[in-house]
């Protein structure tokens, strides 16, 4: 009886507990925000973790927390919010710049304070994909499944039991073409509600919508399930995302140990980000992105090295080393339970990413060596680049017995 | 009945004024700590049981607790506790004073190697009657979201005990603002005076956590092996629910 008094309790001060403090911290435009970044002491020993329940996270973040706006005091700026990033050894706190002065300013002006590791503006990001091309339904013509000889591709692998994780716009997780692909859908984005939006969800149907379900599209990897991490919102007919809400969501996938990342959007270079990029493939994940054809070296993140960037077929001729991959009038799924053509380098990042899953499935410690028609970039010969994975099997791909011998380059 | 239950009849005389004194250096590393300029976490709590390796340290009574850490960018670190317990009839009254310091030390693969001692001590107003005491030096490694760790103790809980404990926890957060945490120990006597009644002792504990703002609310459940605890003069069984609050100050 005393037990159930204590649990009823528990529930009780919970309940109060959520709702006292529902509002969270006051919304700030990203523009006028910056990332300060903070030496993160590594975790250990604290003897009141016996209580457990996170006992010792709650000194780290007292602790925290009077750092971080003791920073801001002395530089002038409004301690906004922190986020714990320890595997990468840094706290994260964001702090608000007061209006007439640049937060370029105020992230240079950080950076030269003992304490603070680096400190960058919140820059905005923007997705590589362009609107529908037209508003008809779905025609049963993806580039994909002549290009790539999709279903050949299936036979091999569908990319079961490998994780996607999807940084994008939010995805209509019971989009039928969807539903039960989903084994995380969690927004990152700041002072927004989670909402099914047309470009995340574009980018998840390419990658693994589901396959022999009579309806729809079969993405590339159908056996794959994602992570979808919403740090992007539409804006009418874009999609933008702010540094913040991406090393969040980035942070996140990592930690979640996700095979693959796919990153359908570019932007400013950040060093936030980078870090988590490179931690990222350091730990094993694939990382695939769009290819920026208007920004020197595809812009950022597709300039970091070991990141796939990956451009729309139209850019082959122009773009010199860059992988290209079907990213033109490409069937995929829609919020509200709908299909629609989408064109841009972000749905040929997404059928590199699915392509990376069932390579995974495959050679699950293998990071991802594409097999084109040049020597470095070019067009993406999904088949071979399979077989190098699948070595050994009896299986054929694109009209042709595979063989370790044909597809070992 | 464990090396840790039968503890109190062992006790090294003494432990009152020794409790004194380590309450005296609890209060200095206290104000000593306060004015340090780098990272100085404080925590208040509220626990409805102190519960420690699956026995009860409060007699079943509800605990406060304050809190002080400092965490040194190069990986020291000390901590220091004092708990209060609320008594029957509502009086409080001093329980125990823990001090904790060590280094850990983050590798490249994300890695953590944590080495340390700690040392708690705790009054007569604690389950025993006469105050009693235990050190502990360990070693532990950390990745992701699990951690393990190795406990040696030359006296543990009383004179000439010589134990080792070994956990394992682990930790994850299945939404935002929540946790969910797990724990398995063993504790192995290791060299025992002559006489002394023991045997090797499991515990578990699992338990739930959710931030709102500056206070994170507790809940765990926690047992052990088939055993009975001993407070208030009766025998109490090992499993325990104990629900808490902390606040970062």
């Amino acid at each position: 009886m005393n037990r159930l008094r204590l649990l009823l309790a528990f529930l009780a001060l919970v309940t109060l507990g959520a709702s006292a403090y529902a509002q969270g911290s006051p919304t700030i435009p990203p523009e006028r925000q910056i990332l300060v970044m903070v030496k993160h002491p590594p975790d250990h020993f604290r003897p009141g973790g016996a209580y457990g329940g996170g006992y010792g996270d709650d000194l780290l973040r007292s602790a925290r927390s009077r750092l971080a706006r003791r920073i801001a005091k002395a530089h002038g700026l409004t301690f906004v919010d922190g986020w714990p990033m320890p595997m990468i050894g840094v706290d994260c706190f964001i702090m608000a710049v007061p209006e007439g002065r640049s937060t370029e300013t105020a992230a240079q002006e950080l950076s030269t304070d003992s304490k603070v590791a680096w400190a960058e503006p919140v820059e905005l990001y923007h997705a590589e994909g362009t609107p529908a091309s037209h508003n008809d339904p779905l025609y049963a013509a993806q580039p994909a499944a002549h290009a790539w000889d999709l279903a050949d591709l299936h036979r091999i692998a569908t990319g079961k039991g490998v994780r996607v994780a999807v940084i994008d716009s939010g995805i209509q997780a019971n989009h039928p073409d969807l539903a039960g692909q989903l084994i995380v859908n969690r927004n990152f984005v700041a002072g927004q509600a989670e909402k099914p939006e047309d470009h995340g969800t574009g980018v998840a149907g390419v990658i693994a919508a589901k396959s022999d379900n009579r309806i729809g599209i079969a993405g590339v990897a159908p056996g794959a399930r994602l992570l979808g991490l919403r740090a992007c919102w539409q804006r009418g007919e874009n999609t933008l995302c702010d540094g913040l809400s991406l090393a969040k969501a980035f942070y996140f996938a990592v930690q979640e140990n996700a095979d693959v990342i796919n990153l359908s959007l570019s932007g400013p270079d950040s060093r936030l980000l980078r870090v988590l990029v490179q931690t990222a493939i350091d730990r094993g994940s694939i990382v695939v992105t769009a290819y920026d054809a208007a920004t020197p070296h595809g812009g950022f993140p597709a300039s970091v090295p070991g990141v796939i960037a990956v451009a729309d077929r139209a850019f082959a001729a122009s773009s010199g080393e860059v992988y290209t991959a079907p990213g033109h009038d490409v069937p995929t799924t829609q919020p509200g339970g709908r299909w629609f053509l989408v064109n841009g380098s972000s749905f040929s990042a997404a059928h590199v990413s699915g392509l990376a899953a069932l390579v995974r499935q495959r050679r699950h410690s293998d990071g991802l060596t594409l097999v084109s028609d040049r020597a470095v970039g070019g067009t993406i010969d999904a088949c071979a680049t399979l077989a190098r994975a699948a070595s050994g099997c009896d299986c054929s791909c694109g009209g042709g017995r595979m063989s370790s011998a044909r597809f070992a380059h | 009945m464990t090396a840790h239950a039968e503890a109190g009849e062992c006790r090294a005389r003494g432990s009152r004024t020794s409790f004194r004194v380590r309450a005296a250096v609890f209060l200095l590393v206290c104000s000593a700590a306060a004015p340090v300029s780098a990272e100085v976490g404080a925590t208040a709590s509220l626990f409805s049981d102190a519960q420690f390796r699956g026995y009860s340290l409060s007699a079943g009574r509800p605990v406060a607790i304050l809190d002080f850490a400092y965490d040194d960018p190069s990986g020291f670190y000390a901590d220091a506790a004092g708990t209060g317990v609320l008594r029957r009839g509502g009086e409080p009254a001093p329980l125990g004073v823990q001090l904790n310091g060590g280094y850990a030390n983050r590798l490249k693969s994300g890695t953590t190697l944590d080495f340390g001692i700690t040392h708690s001590s705790y009054s007569h107003y604690s389950q025993s009657a006469r105050g009693t005491s235990y050190t502990e030096v360990y070693a532990g490694i950390a990745r992701g979201a699990l951690s393990s760790r190795i406990f040696l103790s030359p006296h543990y809980f009383a004179s000439g005990h010589w134990t080792a404990y070994g956990e394992v926890n682990g930790s994850i957060s299945p939404a935002r603002k929540w946790s969910v945490d797990g724990h398995v120990g063993m504790l192995v006597p290791l060299r025992m005076p002559r006489g002394a009644r023991y045997r090797r002792d499991f515990d578990w504990r699992i338990g739930v956590s959710r931030k709102a703002g500056p206070v994170s609310l507790h809940a765990a459940w926690s047992d052990g092996a088939p055993d009975y605890d001993v407070y208030g003069g009766r025998r109490h069984g090992r499993s325990a629910l104990v629900i808490g609050a902390t606040w970062a100050l």
